[in-house]
């Protein structure tokens, strides 16, 4: 008897075949979608994945040599006012020129989501002692997405901690090469001093070197002044030593033991600031977003009970006899549109209303945005909910539909997962779906304070959306009509 | 004369299935129609056509003497479907709210209406209930009022009394009743039999799509299986012959005989059983009824 209880269900659930996807196909494909995003789609790791731009204020040769690393890197796009994107292939100094932009130009397209990162160097930086302010780089970076900055930045502080090393050992040869051949001129009687190359003989001092000429003679060659730049640290003191101790100091450098020891990228390493450009002003901005998202997935999920209801009227044949009334089709579906559109508007502003309340999200700083992106978006989902119910011939089947579809787009529209963690392929393949444009609205609104004018393309495309499905679905309807 | 409504040459195929076939009726004001028929036979889509609900392939449908087009205005009708077609999550009070609106009941009549069919419909102790929590026979009830409460001039019921207890099904009937008496002409389907005898003015018969017979419950009678009365007898066992003018029933141990004389037959029956020998379990003398006819007509086969 067991056997026969389990029979039944087995049965049950075979001749449902929107159960049986339900069951079996809709975690598969939640698996594949979920393993594009987080799996070999994540954003940075895809190549011209992030876009960036950078404001050269230095004009030196390591802010020339870090543009080109970052060119060159195969995860960023450098943007140009040219507009063309320089990539990998750039490597002249008149590319490296065309690759800066004024900061203003940056901020620009950081604010219509041209870039979401400008890397900005600012002037000094090369000579700068290393906590003075033009020794550090500034990022200015749209952090609704939180994984780029992070990315840019440590290409950064790789690119400028390598480039100043280079330095350092440029320096101390081309200082270790004078010397020995001032130390070979017939008119100086002065003693080598140090030997990048360390030879036995010339051991090296501690303290500042010739002390005897600096206490009381100017310096008689050029060379003679510090070999590190003001920002160099030898790596083990907290201080920076004795930074002309050159020996001590390209040893602890250049040696596999320093070098292992992690020497290397302490040499230089550059102090990158990352600046919240939209957010620093407001309070929790982050969390408007979240709103949104949550907001326009469970937008859906009731309009698409709201669709179900017609189906429930006509399985239980009220939908026939309100047709046989003077309600007719046209106005019975266009109640069911606007009352889903009131739903819909009235479970945004509540879900915002909340986050004001307790997430001190900027609701009513924002309040025409809000009211045309809440609008446009309600108005679209309650579309794709009567296409959804008109579309399938019973509940069981809309519920599979629907499941499928609603946790699909938001899954790759950003509801669930933002979209900036995607890949730039899986991102276009958001925009296939209404979430996608819909959070861009809500974003523009409410995290890059955008004017209304701004939202034409998302209000254009869920206008579009729910004109589209809106009519399919009148014409689906049409079965309701008439035998 | 005027009819209420008027049907004639309805024909509908679904395909090269025929599911109507050349129907005609004519209902008068204040009359009560009954369609009979096996399932299948083209009740409900006859009544959907009236509706507009099925587009006829030919005929027309004339409601008040004017001709109705597939989608012209047909708000004097009231329509009740087989379903309980009410908003379980609505009151009873809401639910005629919401249907007297569709069917253009203003909002000033509408509390005047709606308070009416409550007391119509007996339902006025439950009016703020929820339609969901009422029983079987409260849910046609208002299933009725629902459809009537825009006081239409032609009603169409489909089977107003299916699942109810014999009180809900006396009191639905008690409620046509009223209505026909207000002028409404009503068309109903239903199996139950006795009460279309006792109640109906008119009786369609329909089979295959085909009306098959109509008329008055005595013209039907006496155009299908005649007013003689019929002798049935049930015997102990199988009889060893069967007498003259009597016929034996399939399960081998019922006779009937036709009583065309009245009480002469009836006695020169009784005396032929007698010489039968056997002993007589059961005897009754039956009237000719609509089950009758309606077999006579259709036939015993199941149909589904």
């Amino acid at each position: 008897m067991t056997f026969t209880v389990i029979r039944v269900q087995l049965l049950k659930l075979w001749n449902s075949k929107p159960q049986l996807l339900l069951t079996f196909f809709v975690p598969v494909l939640f698996f594949s979608i979920f393993a594009l995003i987080f799996g070999k789609g994540l954003k940075g790791s895809a190549p011209g994945s992030l876009k960036i731009a950078i404001v050269d204020e230095d004009q030196t040769d390591l802010s020339r040599a870090v543009i080109a690393d970052l060119a060159q890197d195969e995860a960023l796009v450098v943007r140009t006012i040219g507009g063309a994107k320089i990539g990998s292939e750039a490597s002249s100094d008149d590319k490296e020129a065309e690759q800066t932009v004024p900061l203003e130009q940056a901020e620009e397209w950081i604010r219509s989501a041209g870039i979401v990162v400008a890397v900005q160097i600012p002037a000094g930086f090369e000579a700068a002692e290393d906590d003075a302010p033009e020794g550090r780089v500034r990022l200015l970076a749209d952090l609704s997405d939180q994984i780029a900055p992070r990315l840019v930045a440590a290409e950064v502080q790789r690119s400028v901690g390598r480039h100043r090393v280079e330095a350092v050992i440029a320096r101390a040869r081309a200082a270790a090469i004078l010397r020995r051949l001032l130390a070979r001129s017939p008119r100086d009687d002065q003693p080598v001093r140090d030997d990048a190359n360390g030879d036995a003989s010339n051991t090296p001092q501690s303290g500042p070197p010739n002390e005897s000429e600096s206490a009381g003679s100017p310096p008689q060659s050029p060379f003679d002044g510090p070999v590190f730049p003001p920002w160099y640290v030898v790596p083990g003191q907290s201080t920076g030593g004795d930074a002309n101790d050159l020996t001590t100091a390209l040893g602890s450098v250049v040696s596999p033991e320093a070098e292992q020891a992690g020497a290397v990228s302490q040499v230089g390493e550059a102090q990158v600031d990352t600046i919240d450009f939209f957010g620093g002003s407001k309070q929790n901005p982050i969390v408007a977003m979240y709103a949104a998202g949550i907001a326009v997935m469970f937008l859906l999920f009731s309009a698409n009970n709201a669709g179900e209801a017609l189906l429930i009227e006509q399985e239980t044949g009220t939908l026939e006899r309100m047709l046989t009334s003077r309600l007719g089709l046209n106005r019975m579906m266009l109640g069911k549109w606007l009352w889903m559109l009131l739903l819909g508007t009235t479970q945004t502003t509540v879900m915002f209303l909340w986050a004001q309340a307790v997430f001190q999200v900027d609701l009513w700083g924002h309040l025409e945005g809000f009211a045309v992106m809440t609008l446009a978006t309600s108005a679209a989902s309650a579309s794709f909910a009567l296409f959804l119910a008109t579309l399938c011939r019973t509940r069981s089947q809309l519920q599979a539909v629907s499941v499928v579809l609603i946790l699909s787009m938001s899954a790759l529209g950003g509801s669930m997962v933002p979209r900036y963690v995607m890949s730039d392929e899986l991102q276009s393949v958001g925009l296939a779906t209404f979430n996608a444009w819909a959070l861009d609205g809500f974003n523009k609104v409410f995290w890059r304070d955008l004017p209304i004018s701004s939202l034409g393309p998302q209000v254009g495309v869920l206008a579009g959306v729910t004109l589209i499905l809106g009519l399919t679905a009148r014409l689906l309807a049409r079965r309701w009509e008439q035998d | 004369m005027t009819f209420a409504l008027r049907v004639s040459g309805a024909s509908k195929s679904y395909g090269s299935r025929a599911v109507l076939r050349d129907v005609s009726l004519d209902l008068p004001q204040g009359q009560l129609l009954t369609l009979l028929g096996p399932n299948g036979a083209g009740k409900t889509t006859l009544i959907r056509s009236i509706c507009g609900r099925v587009r006829l392939d030919q005929g027309e449908i004339e409601l008040l003497g004017r001709k109705l087009s597939p989608s012209g205005d047909r708000s004097p009708l009231g329509f009740v479907p087989q379903d309980f077609a009410i908003y379980p999550d609505l009151t009873a009070r809401q639910n005629l709210e919401v249907f007297g609106r569709f069917h253009g009941v203003t909002r000033r009549r509408l509390r005047y209406e709606v308070d009416e069919a409550l007391a119509w419909s007996l339902l006025i102790d439950r009016a703020d209930d929820l339609a969901g929590d009422f029983s079987g026979g409260m849910k046609r009830r208002l299933n009725i009022a629902c459809g009537v409460l825009h006081h239409p001039a032609v009603v169409l019921l489909d089977e107003p009394t299916v699942g109810v207890d014999p009180q809900s099904r006396e009191r639905i009937f008690e409620m046509l009743d009223e209505l026909r008496a207000r002028g409404t002409a009503i068309i109903l389907t239903t199996h139950q039999l006795d009460e279309v005898e006792r109640r109906c003015d008119q009786i369609v018969v329909i089979d295959s799509g085909r009306i098959v017979a109509a008329g008055t419950l005595d013209q039907l009678i006496d155009a299908t299986v005649g007013r003689d009365q019929e002798l049935v007898v049930t015997l102990d066992r199988h009889p060893l012959r069967v007498p003259a003018h009597f016929a034996l029933e399939a399960d081998g141990i019922t006779l009937t005989r036709r009583l065309s004389q009245g009480v002469r037959d009836l006695s020169l029956a009784i005396a032929e059983v007698q010489l039968l020998g056997c002993r007589v379990e059961q005897l009754s003398v039956k009237t000719p009824t609509l089950q009758a006819v309606f077999l006579k007509l259709t036939g015993k086969e199941l149909r589904e």
